[in-house]
């Protein structure tokens, strides 16, 4: 029972890519380790490759160097929020698009999001099963040109 | 010494005694003993803190692939799961993953809770662990947990002497959801210091719309009693409206016209977010009130309902006295669905502080920056014309764009 | 044979001190004892979607910021509490700071009416944002900093103002946890103040710190002791007693409604936060009205400090300057017990602490050697008597750093030896030439400093005072 990602205890920032080459790429980025194990987990179960950024600050860096397909994305992180971070990936052409994952409750925040470029919310507690189905409803999605 | 003792013992310089050399000689071997020590044990706290910290990171490491594990395969593990329940650190991670999963994942969960006889452990620690520290997380565990069997725990906790404790007990009540328990919370608030009783007015929020019977049943009675405290009477206006149930507005309804002026204040406030448009005259009623936060609420409240009987006693509003409120009008114009028009007809009116308060709206509304356009375009009406001149008599040119624009 | 008693005299006052500041430190520690796990416990996020915390104003003074303006009020954006607006106050500029902000957050002119409650240089121009961010730019004459907070006191809406400087880098619950005093005790607290850190060293990103590390410069080391003694040591024990004479420029949240009764800052006044702060003190006590000046321990706010010798001695010949101005407007209070415990403790403190103690041992240099060269110094007291004195100064920065622990910051080895090894050392030469600048500033001319044109060093008016 080994955990999918090496040091997912506390104190680590940056990111891991764990995954099969030519699979559809997935950017997941929440500063709860229990969050980010599970969902990549059960992406790799259904063929995607996952990258893992555990604060705000790698998420964007990641997001802006790499080329992925999706990003899955925590609202509440440490050293940038998840609104900052779409925002600087909006003005750094960053184009794929981003699912917002968060345990906030809060409708405007849901409407920033959505403004911001965010093309789903889905609220914590999430179901799996459900979270998969989305994930592939939007990777199929055509993609709007940047 | 540089010199020989130029003294004899009847000129010996006179020191108090505690300045007898052999004391601060003891004095100070004592604190250089102390400096050093706290020297070494600063450093070593500072590597067991790290190790420490290291060592619990492999722990949850570690529980976070077994329960991810478990999770993921929606079954508990055959071998038997001796002393996890006892590890703070499993416990830790259990409850985090409670906070991000559910539908089947949770009840597996749920299951593994059992299995391992948490809500049992988690009780006997509240009740009977003396350090605080300990008792006040398995209280908060617990809250996550929410079972039934442990509402009278968190009763017995209402009462309890520190002040976080009443606090955790009060929201596992909520998290437990029955109605019956909201009456103890509302006698919890009478007595307790009026921030302790905001909090609990938050945690009322958690019932619902479960808890407007009693809340409403609650505003209702006070009218007959005298004693009973404004401010715990507008918390509970304030819960009504953050609940948002309909229900509620027979109650708020009572309130509007209440003699105390706090609760005028929150009824008028709630009924935006409780109220049905049948609450309308009694917030123009409001309007009218001689209090301006009350006049404020209810303009607020009014925007948003779109109610066309709102819009003209709105338009008046902005002439009122009160900043607040003419601030609240105008933007309860700008949401109202047919108030632009009002808005735009205000920047017509005698009154500069309603031609302010207009055009203040209109400007952030982007209805200026339109009609400057429009008019740019040629296709400008004789109403973007009045517009324009109106933003441009009161003085202050929206940005530069605009006056660029107006030549 | 006088010089032998003065000497001593001069020598037990070191160790008194000493002894008092080591009090201040045990005190913090027990009055942060409890605090420090019911605050786990306390769920602060709660309270972001709670009605009862009041809306806060951010006031933001800028002078000549267009390099760092617009990050700085986007990472303030990201704050995580319930209510709040920015205004940002242009004193008048001379560089593109009005029109970087005008374009990046896409500002109107607005008419705002606005309460006159502070008299201030002249207001030119408001601007809002037509985005759905609660933000307002005040343009208006130059006035310096004290007189940017007033004006922009004046045109906050919300009843708590927060008055800090551009370059502060806030905590994203910063915020939220200092007002969770005000939550508590609404009716009294009317001010409350962070805890100032040094971000000197450690990797700032997007107005966030990412990471905590000690500054390898000695400089800043040495000011980063200084920093944990005087907040992290002494704060919590003033706050305790209700005799806080210090809320700091750089994080200070006040009652709109009180700033406007005591006139605001003092504009021109080198001590301006101290300043505040007495005179707070001052009306309330005087006006017999029960209130709270509390500090907020776990609300942490960064801020660059100087990092070159001149600039630092500019800044501490600064302070000492409005302490020396504050010992005189406020000597009315000195042991006065109508001022309670401000008055019997607190400001005294600042005096004999602050104020006096230097000029005291700058004596001492004087002293010291001459009795001991005329051999008329007795020896035996004398040396165990210093001896003490640098232990106990010692042993002060070591409580610091053991109470400072809570935060986890520094956690390798190496930085903890450093700064341990610093605790000692800090005592030959740092000190001594913080002395000696303090003395200094007591002469030579009062030449009024243009807080905008020196060198960025970072904030106007920190408290990093021992």
């Amino acid at each position: 029972m080994v955990p999918a990602q090496e040091g997912s205890g506390e104190g680590w920032s940056g990111s891991i890519t764990v995954g099969m080459a030519d699979a559809p790429r997935i950017l997941v980025a929440d500063d709860a380790a229990t969050v980010t194990l599970l969902v990549s987990r059960a992406l790799e179960a259904a063929g995607y490759r996952v990258t893992v950024a555990s604060d705000g600050f790698a998420a964007f860096e990641a997001g802006v160097s790499n080329d992925f397909d999706l990003a899955l994305l925590d609202h509440m992180m440490p050293s940038m929020l998840g609104t900052e971070v779409l925002q600087r990936w909006g003005e750094a052409g960053v184009s794929f698009p981003t699912v917002v994952l968060s345990g906030v409750d809060d409708g405007d925040l849901v409407i920033q999001l959505l403004e911001l470029g965010a093309v789903d919310f889905v609220r914590k507690p999430f179901n799996l099963k459900e979270l998969l189905v989305r994930v592939r409803m939007h990777l199929a999605a055509p993609r709007a040109v940047g | 010494m540089l010199h020989p003792e130029p003294w004899g013992d009847r000129e010996r310089p006179v020191c108090p005694l505690m300045l007898s050399p052999s004391t601060l000689l003891t004095v100070l071997a004592a604190l250089v003993i102390v400096a050093v020590v706290l020297a070494i044990a600063l450093f070593f706290i500072k590597l067991v803190h790290r190790r420490r910290i290291r060592a619990i990171g492999v722990r949850r490491a570690h529980y976070i692939g077994a329960l991810g594990e478990l999770v993921a395969r929606n079954a508990l593990p055959m071998s038997s799961l001796t002393g996890w329940g006892d590890d703070p650190v499993f416990l830790e991670v259990l409850f985090d993953f409670l906070t991000i999963v559910t539908g089947d994942e949770r009840a597996t969960l749920d299951r593994l809770i059992e299995r391992l006889d948490l809500p049992a452990k988690l009780a006997e620690d509240v009740r009977g662990s003396r350090r605080l520290r300990k008792r006040l997380q398995a209280l908060g565990y617990l809250v996550e947990i929410a079972d039934e069997d442990v509402e009278d725990l968190f009763l017995g906790c209402l009462d309890d002497d520190v002040v976080e404790v009443r606090l955790h007990a009060a929201r596992g009540l909520a998290r437990v959801g029955n109605p019956e328990s909201v009456g103890k919370i509302l006698d919890r608030m009478e007595h307790e210091e009026p921030w302790v009783a905001d909090r609990l007015a938050d945690v009322l929020v958690g019932y619902g719309p479960a808890a407007v019977p009693a809340l409403s049943q609650y505003l209702l009675l006070s009218q007959f009693d005298p004693r009973r405290d404004a401010e715990l009477l507008r918390d509970i206006t304030r819960v009504l409206g953050l609940i948002g149930d309909l229900s509620a507005e027979p109650a708020l309804l009572s309130m509007v016209e209440a003699d105390e002026r706090l609760l005028r204040i929150g009824a008028a406030s709630a009924l935006g977010t409780a109220g049905t448009p049948a609450s309308v005259p009694a917030l123009l009623q409001a309007l009218e009130d001689p209090d301006w936060r009350v006049r404020a609420r209810a303009a607020d409240s009014l925007g948003v309902f779109s109610d066309p009987r709102a819009i003209e006693p709105l338009g008046i509003a902005l002439r009122d006295r009160a900043w607040w409120v003419r601030q609240d009008a105008a933007k309860a114009l700008a949401n109202h669905l047919g108030g632009e028009a009002r808005l735009i007809e205000a920047l017509g009116d005698a009154d500069p502080y309603a031609r302010d308060a207009a055009l203040h709206q209109l400007g952030l509304k982007g209805t200026v920056r339109d009609a400057y356009r429009r008019i740019e375009a040629g296709t400008g009406t004789e109403l973007d014309q009045r517009i324009l001149r109106a933003a441009l008599e009161s003085g202050a040119p929206n940005s530069a764009e605009l006056s660029e624009l107006a030549g | 044979m006088i010089l032998n008693l003065l000497s001593i005299l001069i020598l037990t006052y070191a160790v008194v001190i000493e002894f008092s500041i080591l009090g201040l430190g045990v005190g913090s520690g027990l009055a942060l004892r409890r605090d420090r796990y019911v605050a786990r416990f306390r769920r602060i996020e709660d309270l972001l979607s709670s009605d009862a915390v009041p809306p806060v104003s951010i006031i933001v003074p800028a002078y000549n910021e267009e390099i760092g303006i617009t990050e700085s009020i986007r990472s303030m954006q990201m704050l995580k509490y319930p209510k709040i607006e920015i205004v940002v106050v242009n004193d008048g500029s001379t560089d593109a700071t009005l029109a970087r902000l005008i374009e990046a957050f896409r500002m109107v002119e607005v008419t705002m009416p606005f309460r006159d409650d502070i008299a201030t240089e002249p207001i030119t121009a408001i601007y809002e944002s037509m985005l759905p961010i609660p933000l307002v730019v005040v343009d208006k004459v130059n006035g310096g900093k004290a007189d940017a907070l007033n004006a922009g006191t004046n045109v906050a809406q919300y009843p708590y103002v927060l008055l800090t400087d551009a370059d502060v880098v806030m905590d994203e619950f910063c915020v939220l946890r200092a007002m969770r005093h005000v939550v508590e005790d609404r009716v009294r607290t009317v001010a409350v103040g962070g805890n100032i850190r040094p971000a000197n060293g450690c990797e700032v990103a997007f107005g966030r710190v990412v990471e905590a590390k000690v500054p390898e410069k000695m400089i800043e080391r040495v000011q980063l002791l200084e920093y944990l003694r005087s907040f992290v040591a002494s704060r919590p024990a003033w706050s305790r007693m209700n005799a806080l004479t210090l809320i700091s420029g750089a994080f200070g949240i006040f009652r709109r409604e009180t700033l406007a009764e005591v006139g605001g800052m003092v504009p021109g006044h080198l001590g301006e936060d101290l300043d505040l702060t007495m005179r707070i003190h001052r009306h309330m006590r005087r006006n017999k009205r029960p209130y709270r000046i509390t500090y907020a321990p776990d609300c942490v706010a960064w801020t660059e400090v100087p990092s070159s010798t001149p600039v630092l001695r500019t800044q501490r010949i600064r302070w000492h300057r409005g302490l020396l101005r504050a010992v005189r407007d406020f000597r009315g209070m000195l042991l006065n017990p109508r001022y309670g415990s401000v008055g019997m403790v607190g400001w005294p403190a600042q005096f004999f602490i602050e104020y006096l103690a230097p000029i005291v041992e700058f004596a001492g240099w004087f002293v010291l050697p001459i009795a001991f060269l005329l051999g008329l110094l007795n020896v035996a007291v004398a040396l165990p008597l210093i001896g003490i004195a640098l232990l106990v100064g010692a042993i002060n920065s070591l409580l610091a750093l053991y109470l400072d622990e809570v935060y986890g910051y520094f956690n390798s080895p190496t930085e903890a030896a450093r700064l341990i090894g610093l605790a000692f050392t800090e005592n030959f030469g740092w000190r001594q030439r913080t002395v000696w600048w303090r003395v200094r500033s007591m002469f030579g001319n009062r030449k009024r400093q243009e807080w905008g044109n020196m060198e960025r060093v970072g904030v106007g008016n920190l408290a990093g005072r021992e």
